[in-house]
């Protein structure tokens, strides 16, 4: 690598870099948190998701107008893929909405402490609406008549909103393999996720991050116990999750409990760089700091490089091949590493090294 | 070379490779519903419980699913709140018949002579209390025999019932000093009895089927299949697969005005079921199971338990004598052989007597399928990036550093890394799914990074010629590995700090921890063994050559 020009030199014009990561932090705050931004996946707000691969291009316009109009689902979307052989696509909506405002008034009838007959007239106006979607049969209405406790209707209640999500997910099977005409041989992936385990998933994931988070500056604290070159680490851990949320805004990948992990492992996949860099300016006290930083860049262009690779391998056949897990996975660590550069050369180098200098001055002063 | 092999951590290396490869090959790798095709459930209950709790209901549902005839059902509870379900099945409708069952209560009959002798409703409680008699116990330690007992409580009008209908129910055999000098009728524990349908084998089965095993594994004491079928009340047909006589279609028009349901044998033709349903029968196809005759599976018989002297009240001469006992607490006792077994006779009769009810109520059920010929592809492509990657990396190492002797050994110990990982992975029965390979990809990455690190630093003791000639090397090197490993170790402790809390947080979300735990262990494995190896291995190199350039100058 010698054609590179030394990136830092003794005259500070190395401060000229940091207009990089100042620029490229306001692109972060425009694109993950204005426009595009990002959006919560099913994992996280429950719905459904199909993804069905096939060998030539599919028509699914109707197969859209149908779940909007005949169905009255929201938050319908449909998105082709196309590799090299293959096509697919990506089907998601949420719940229909009268079985969540049936849901919803289910917790109502179960707190409030009404008589037998009224927890039954209401119980079976929730299941009214549902018989009207045609999720459940009039029939179904007679189970709660029969009824000799409160608790027996609540039970029935529950078992029959059960069974007319479980109703819904046929139909729209139904719908789906008719309109895409699929057979036993489709390669077809299917989710579906409760709305409260998504809840559930929220919770634990902020849990996480925090903790995650507070470990990482206890660990970074610890290896090297000064708290500028320490807070400048931290800093760009999560500027390459920035660079992350980025890959994920622009390509339209939610929030989910594949990229929630994916995100807290660029911190570790990509902070190493800048532990390299702090661990040379402070500890390598045999040259100058500006030559310690200048020799680190190689070492971790290097091993971004080599860690790239391995990403761009993971990026390219696991698009090829549809796999949605290892590929959104792989564009968050592809985003995080290309802004790790940034990072570790633009913002943590510089900065580092004038506080070094800075701190070298003042020794030298008071000596 | 020699000198290599001498330093134990080169040795420890070889013989966890050596391990590793052992267990894949011979253990092998689990996969997930990402792999093998079907569909991975994620059962969410009411609220967090104990994890006596969960296990009991995680053996529930494990029944159900049992009990509705899904083979293989892996059922695992995953925190204090979910419990993660596996079933190769992936047809969307039948996900959905699934989902049903286990959502739905059985009826728990146990049925004599044709009649309820008790239901779910008379029994008051099972006592699940070792001081009540409840459990295992060693009978004959030679043959390695347990004997299983399970109490429970009947209701007042249950007992009085059971009493009547169990009077004199024992045939003497012999003297009438022992249990074993009587003959004594069996009680037959069926689910969801089918009483509102009609039954119908093809003689073939029929003829195979002819004697029923009492207990379906061990197949040592058997029955005619008429002492099951008279249980139902209902009529039963034997017939030829193919074609129904007139006699038989004019009786079958007779019975549907009581039962509307027809349960069919798999091998049932096409053209008997339209027939059946010409007349206006729902037909079931119940499928044959590996595990039992197809009758139990048919007439949802679930196990078939003899009634003892003492409780038919033997030695009371009327049922109006001032000694005829009622009793209200039962037990229910069998022997089998080695423990594991009788621990499952147990708990499934312990499941069967609660109807399969679930101690703490189901809130949602979320699923996740992929069909399997998706799943096959997967995974090739998977070891197809592994391939690819390693080799970029290599590429990308040979390009810096121009010298294959140094480059090679960060390939064999990335390679050994995730040899060593899958080794791993198998013996702790970790299940693979894409997120957790997405992870062991990873590790190939941050596996160069740190070999990277080591190389840069030892390189940069070889400027210092001066040192070498001194006879310093040694050190020099030493101390250079030393600051390479503090680098290493601090990145890797970053790694595990974000993704430890993961694993200990994740609250059971099996898809969330895949993906942290393949990295966790690669990252360990990385600077535990891989990476000293490597520095040995780099050192040892560079030594070698330096020592020939000694030698030139």
């Amino acid at each position: 690598m010698r054609p590179m020009a030394k990136l830092y030199d003794h005259n500070k014009k190395y401060n000229r870099l940091l207009f990089a990561p100042a620029i490229v932090l306001v692109l972060i705050i425009i694109l993950v948190f204005i426009y595009p931004g990002i959006q919560k996946g099913i994992d996280l707000k429950g719905g459904y998701q199909i993804i069905v691969n096939f060998d030539s291009p599919k028509a699914y316009s109707s197969l859209e107008d149908k779940l909007i109009n005949q169905f009255g689902l929201s938050e319908v979307h449909i998105s082709e893929t196309k590799a090299i052989t293959s096509y697919g696509l990506l089907i998601e909506f949420a719940q229909p909405k009268e079985l969540d405002a049936a849901k919803a008034s289910k917790q109502k009838i179960d707190f409030e402490n009404l008589s037998l007959d009224s927890t039954k007239t209401q119980s079976k106006e929730v299941l009214t609406a549902l018989i009207t979607k045609k999720y459940l049969s009039e029939s179904d209405l007679i189970d709660i008549d029969q009824a000799q406790s409160k608790d027996e209707v609540k039970t029935i209640l529950n078992d029959k909103l059960f069974l007319a999500s479980n109703n819904f997910g046929s139909q729209i099977n139904s719908l789906v393999q008719s309109e895409l005409s699929l057979d036993d041989n489709s390669k077809i992936q299917s989710r579906e996720v409760a709305a409260t385990l998504g809840t559930d998933f929220v919770k634990t994931a902020v849990k996480v991050g925090i903790t995650a988070f507070i470990l990482l500056i206890l660990v970074v604290l610890y290896f090297f116990r000064e708290i500028m070159p320490s807070a400048l680490i931290i800093f760009s851990a999560l500027f390459d999750m920035g660079a992350g949320l980025v890959g994920m805004a622009i390509f339209g990948l939610p929030l989910s409990l594949v990229t929630i992990p994916a995100l807290l492992m660029l911190i570790g996949y990509s902070v190493d760089t800048d532990i390299l860099l702090t661990t040379r300016v402070l500890k390598d006290r045999t040259g100058d700091p500006i030559n310690a930083a200048n020799e680190s860049i190689k070492t971790g262009l290097t091993m971004t490089f080599a860690t790239i690779v391995t990403v761009l391998a993971m990026l390219v056949i696991s698009y090829a091949a549809q796999m949605l897990v290892v590929y959104e996975i792989a564009i968050i660590l592809a985003f995080g590493l290309i802004g790790d550069i940034i990072a570790t050369w633009f913002f943590n180098a510089p900065t580092l090294l004038n506080y070094v200098l800075a701190k070298e001055k003042r020794k030298q002063g008071t000596n | 070379m020699r000198t290599l092999l001498k330093k134990p951590i080169i040795v420890l290396w070889i013989v966890l490779i050596l391990i590793a490869l052992i267990l894949i090959a011979g253990k092998g790798l689990k996969y997930g519903v990402d792999f093998s095709g079907g569909t991975a459930f994620q059962i969410a209950l009411e609220k967090p419980v104990s994890s006596d709790e969960i296990n009991q209901t995680a053996s529930v549902i494990s029944r159900r699913l049992d009990w509705s005839g899904s083979k293989d059902a892996k059922v695992t509870p995953s925190g204090n709140q979910y419990i993660s379900a596996q079933l190769a099945e992936s047809d969307p409708a039948e996900i959905n018949k699934i989902k049903e069952t286990l959502l739905k209560q059985g009826k728990f009959e146990a049925v004599l002579d044709g009649e309820i002798l008790f239901s779910g409703e008379d029994i008051k409680s099972i006592f699940k209390d070792p001081s009540r008699g409840y459990g295992l116990q060693e009978i004959d330690k030679q043959n390695d025999v347990f004997q299983w007992t399970l109490p429970f409580l009947l209701s007042p009008e249950g007992a009085q019932k059971f009493a009547k209908m169990t009077f004199h129910k024992c045939i003497p055999t012999g003297s009438g000093t022992s249990d074993s000098d009587y003959d004594c009728s069996r009680t037959y524990f069926f689910i969801d009895r089918p009483i509102d349908s009609i039954i119908i084998m093809d003689n073939e089965l029929y003829f195979e089927e002819q004697d029923v095993p009492i207990v379906p594994e061990l197949a040592s004491q058997f029955i005619p299949i008429e002492d099951i079928l008279n249980q139902l009340n209902t009529n039963y047909y034997t017939i030829d697969a193919n074609s129904l006589s007139n006699e038989e279609i004019t009786s079958l028009k007779e019975d549907y005005n009581t039962y509307k349901k027809a349960i069919v044998s798999p091998a049932i033709s096409d053209s008997v079921k339209d027939k059946l349903e010409e007349i206006g029968y729902r037909v079931v196809v119940k499928e044959k199971s590996d595990t039992q005759p197809w009758i139990w599976d048919a007439t949802g018989l679930k196990s078939i338990v003899s009634i003892t002297p003492g409780i038919a009240n033997m030695d009371v001469p009327t049922i109006d004598s001032p000694r005829f006992a009622t009793f209200s607490q039962l037990t229910i006792t069998g022997n089998a052989n080695g423990e594991e077994n009788s621990k499952k006779r147990l708990d499934d009769l312990l499941v069967i007597l609660e109807s399969g009810s679930l101690p703490i109520p189901i809130e949602s059920i979320s699923t996740e399928s992929i069909s399997p010929y998706l799943g096959k592809d997967f995974l090739n492509y998977s070891l197809l990036i592994g391939i690819v990657a390693i080799l970029l990396v290599s590429i990308v190492l040979f390009i810096r550093y121009r010298y294959l002797k140094l480059a090679l050994p960060i390939i064999l110990t990335a390679s050994s890394e995730i040899i060593i990982l899958l080794g791993l992975l198998a013996f702790i029965n970790f299940r693979l799914d894409l997120a957790a390979v997405a992870g062991i990809l990873a590790t190939i990455g941050t596996c160069a990074d740190s070999s990277i690190i080591i190389v840069d630093e030892l390189l940069k003791g070889k400027a210092h010629h001066k040192e070498i000639i001194e006879g310093h090397t040694q050190e020099s090197l030493k101390s250079k590995i030393k600051h390479a490993f503090f680098i290493v170790f601090a990145s890797a402790s970053t790694v595990i700090a974000t993704m430890l809390p993961i694993v200990i947080m994740g609250g059971g979300i099996s898809k969330l921890i895949g993906f942290a735990v393949t990295i966790l262990l690669g990252t360990l494995i990385g600077i535990l063994i891989a990476r000293p190896v490597y520095s040995q291995i780099a050192r040892r190199i560079l030594l070698a050559d330096e020592q020939h350039a000694t030698h030139k100058e």
